[in-house]
């Protein structure tokens, strides 16, 4: 269960120590409201998770601020997954972490933890338009990283 | 399947209008593949002691922020009430105030006539008008003795002694002559208006009671 939370708190923090501050509140949060749990409602995992993301939403929060940007629709910039493949983990952890927060956050919670345009305006408290631009914005400077790793 | 779909090298362009659904493209899937690998640094016990500390920490002391703002919400609104109360009573004292400061409605003054004496004379205390229980006749005769007693008695400063008339002639007969008076010197004999007290009586000429 360690190495669970510490994976999902890693996605969202900068640092280690950023992390251990987010996953000590977070496992605090759990002890206290365990016994709201409800196993019908869904698995010890998936509370956990939810848990630990909106603790680390919370410490993204305090540090910075979501820009209001509007964006309907997109066009995605072509990656190729081999440059992904060939590429180490850290450094790719890297790059997202390099990322600005607000973009950060919302590329992790979209791209990495499934979570839908809708889910993420609810969480952040912004439109959808702006998660949508975030994301849009993560996935530039991404390409334009990975892209930057193969020349 | 996405992971495995990656793997085959193909580029990828999806317009992501979609709201609702999650349709993360293959190299984010990727990506997520990757982050997976990432080794899991060793900082359990460091979390772990502050898990220890916040849970050592009364649970008071957590909640009293919250406390704090309930408190604050609490005195706000009771400042908010007293502030309106305030107001209220200002708004009713300043109308009180302008209320006594315009001066009551005039009530009818009643009159109240003292038991009418026939010799003196009744003052009109609403018209400022004096006026006699008897009626003055006014007497364009000349008197032939000037007896003072049958003259009315006027304001001093009104009055001005008329020299009784020389008489060349005898008189003609014995009957009492009334004296003479200057009209002019009368008061004016104003029509009461509906004063209370005030008869028709009052006015009815009783010249017999003295003259006779």
């Amino acid at each position: 269960m360690y190495a669970f939370a510490v994976s999902i708190t890693m996605r969202y923090a900068i640092d280690e120590h950023e992390a251990a501050d987010i996953l000590s509140h977070a496992f605090v949060k759990m002890f206290r409201s365990i016994a709201s749990f409800d196993a019908e409602k869904g698995n010890f995992h998936g509370w956990l998770k939810k848990i630990i993301i909106n603790e680390s939403l919370d410490q993204i929060k305090q540090r910075s601020r979501f820009s209001s940007q509007e964006l309907d629709a997109a066009d995605e910039p072509p990656i190729n997954n081999t440059i992904i493949e060939k590429t180490d983990a850290a450094e790719i952890m890297q790059f997202i972490k390099q990322l600005p927060p607000a973009t950060h956050a919302v590329f992790v919670l979209y791209a990495i933890d499934g979570y839908a345009h809708k889910e993420i305006a609810t969480q952040l408290k912004i439109s959808e338009g702006t998660s949508k631009w975030h994301l849009s914005e993560a996935r530039k400077i991404l390409q334009q990283k990975l892209t930057s790793i193969k020349t | 399947m996405a992971f495995e779909r990656s793997k085959k090298n193909f580029t990828t362009k999806i317009n992501f209008d979609k709201n609702l659904v999650h349709t993360p493209t293959p190299y984010e899937t990727a990506i997520a593949q990757k982050l997976n690998q990432l080794p899991i640094p060793d900082m359990i016990d460091s979390v772990w002691a502050s898990i220890e500390m916040q849970l050592d920490t009364p649970v008071d002391a957590t909640q009293k922020p919250a406390a704090s703002k309930a408190m604050g919400k609490l005195s706000l609104g009771i400042i908010c009430t007293a502030l309106v109360i305030a107001l209220l009573w200002l708004y009713y004292h300043h109308k009180n105030k302008t209320k006594n400061l315009i001066p009551p409605s005039t009530a009818p003054i009643k009159v109240t006539t003292p038991a009418i004496d026939s010799a003196v004379p009744v003052i009109n205390s609403h018209e400022k008008t004096i006026l006699p229980n008897h009626a003055i006749t006014k007497k364009d005769t000349a008197t032939l003795n000037g007896l003072p007693l049958n003259r009315m008695e006027f304001d001093s400063g009104n009055h001005q002694p008329l020299s009784p008339l020389k008489l060349d002639a005898v008189p003609l007969s014995n009957k009492p002559v009334l004296p003479f008076t200057d009209s002019a010197k009368l008061p004016l004999i104003n029509k009461p208006k509906g004063v209370k007290g005030i008869s028709d009586t009052s006015y009815r000429i009783k010249g017999d009671k003295k003259g006779g």
